[in-house]
């Protein structure tokens, strides 16, 4: 008993480094070159893979570990990720609880466009709030970098195809 | 696990918002920058990483033009000796002139720094690797090689600074028209710019320069914008608007310059 708690604590730590890394990656690299989430993509596996804790720590603390240099108010998108897994959560019997191939297409597309709407509503109320300054719909949907972050975010999935109740920690 | 899950997912819940609503607590913002120090050895080396893979690609993608580039370079080059001849006389004329108006040159002091994160949408913030440690403040305005205006510092921590882009949806700078002297607000769009509330009766040429005038007090004079890209004018507004072309690729930017005026 003992032994597994100390197993756990240590996983979590462990996921908690690994979270940090690809947001380094994510922010350092990525962001730079293509328009894909890793974070997002993680907490969709995670989901698919009905692991919820942690894709609720993926949401809450990767959130801020992305967060820290995002043009909105600091806490925004782990206020968006924890919104979007609790989404997620409830619509996931219905829709993807599978790993095929067209549901993970489905999922991936659900999860962009959710998350773009989420932010669109989220990051730009609290942004009215803090400076009375909204920004456009289209900003968020109406360019290249949402089909591209939606075919990216597909094709990832299908890569690690996500299988459920296989529980990483 | 199941059980802490929706504990877990309360306690994350009340500090997220606590960080929102709390935003300007000496406590959120230590922790802000905590988090952010933490971060900066992944991004500093990682992004070294990536400078070096974008300089490669642009390399074997440009190849072809390199070429031709150099060669009109070095015509280029010849056209600007002669240039600097007569520019080295303007400034000894300049400098006795500053003398005879007693003018004092401006104190500006110039820190460059390297870019280490972007936000996800890639070019309306950046993190710099400077921070209050090299005497970094808020409001200072970063600039690119050539004067070139990218935006405002908005955030530092001990070793790193957040810069909040012109392209931002928040950026507004008084500019004015290089060689017709048209004024207005280049004002952010999120991904791109524009020159807003232009007087209806004037038309900025295609092309035209854009710099920040300094009327606001918030951007130094003169930074430049970028170029007019195209006009628009429409009878039922009230001012006319021209679309900014960017002389920078801020994906392509792995270096900046600090101002500390």
């Amino acid at each position: 008993m003992m032994k597994n708690s100390y197993k756990t604590t240590l996983g979590i730590v462990g996921f908690v480094v690994f979270l940090l890394i690809l947001a380094g990656f994510q922010t350092a690299f990525l962001n730079g070159f293509i328009g894909v989430n890793l974070i997002l993509i993680l907490l969709l596996f995670l989901i698919i893979k009905q692991d919820i804790f942690l894709a609720v720590l993926t949401a809450g603390i990767g959130g801020l570990f992305i967060d820290t240099f995002h043009y909105s108010i600091f806490g925004t998108t782990p206020l968006i990720l924890l919104a979007l897994t609790l989404i997620l959560i409830t619509i996931k019997k219905e829709f993807f609880l599978t790993s095929k191939i067209e549901l993970l297409v489905m999922a991936g597309v659900i999860t962009v466009s959710l998350f773009r709407l989420l932010e669109f509503l989220i990051g730009n109320g609290l942004l009215f709030l803090k400076s009375a300054n909204l920004e456009s719909f289209g900003l968020y949907f109406w360019n290249i970098g949402f089909p591209t972050e939606i075919i990216l975010t597909v094709v990832i999935l299908i890569i690690l195809n996500p299988k459920p109740n296989a529980k990483i920690i | 696990m199941n059980k802490l899950t929706p504990i877990v997912f309360f306690i994350l819940l009340l500090l997220i918002l606590s960080f929102i609503f709390f935003s300007q607590s000496p406590q959120i913002l230590l922790a802000q920058k905590l988090i952010n120090e933490v971060l900066r050895p992944f991004e500093s080396s990682i992004s070294i990483v990536r400078n070096n893979l974008m300089f490669w690609q642009s390399v074997i993608l440009n190849l072809k033009n390199i070429k031709k580039m150099n060669e009109a370079l070095i015509d280029e080059n010849l056209e600007l000796y002669g240039k600097l001849e007569k520019l080295s006389e303007l400034q000894k004329e300049n400098r006795i002139l500053r003398e005879q108006l007693n003018l004092s040159k401006q104190n500006i002091i110039v820190k460059s720094a390297g870019i280490i994160g972007r936000d996800f949408q890639s070019n309306r913030a950046f993190l710099i690797n400077k921070g209050s440690n090299d005497g970094i403040r808020n409001n200072m305005i970063v600039v690119a090689q050539g004067g070139m205006l990218i935006g405002k510092i908005i955030d530092t921590s001990y070793n790193t600074a957040k810069v909040r882009t012109i392209l931002d949806t928040q950026s507004r700078i008084a500019a004015i028209t290089a060689d017709s002297n048209i004024s207005g607000l280049a004002r952010g769009l999120g991904s791109d710019i524009i020159f807003d509330l232009i007087a209806k009766n004037r038309v900025p040429e295609i092309g035209e320069l854009i710099i920040a005038s300094g009327a606001d007090g918030l951007w130094r004079r003169n930074l430049i914008i970028g170029k007019v890209k195209e006009v628009k004018s429409d009878d039922s507004q009230v001012f006319n608007t021209a679309g900014i072309q960017m002389l920078v690729n801020f994906q392509e930017l792995t270096d900046v310059f600090v101002i500390d005026q």
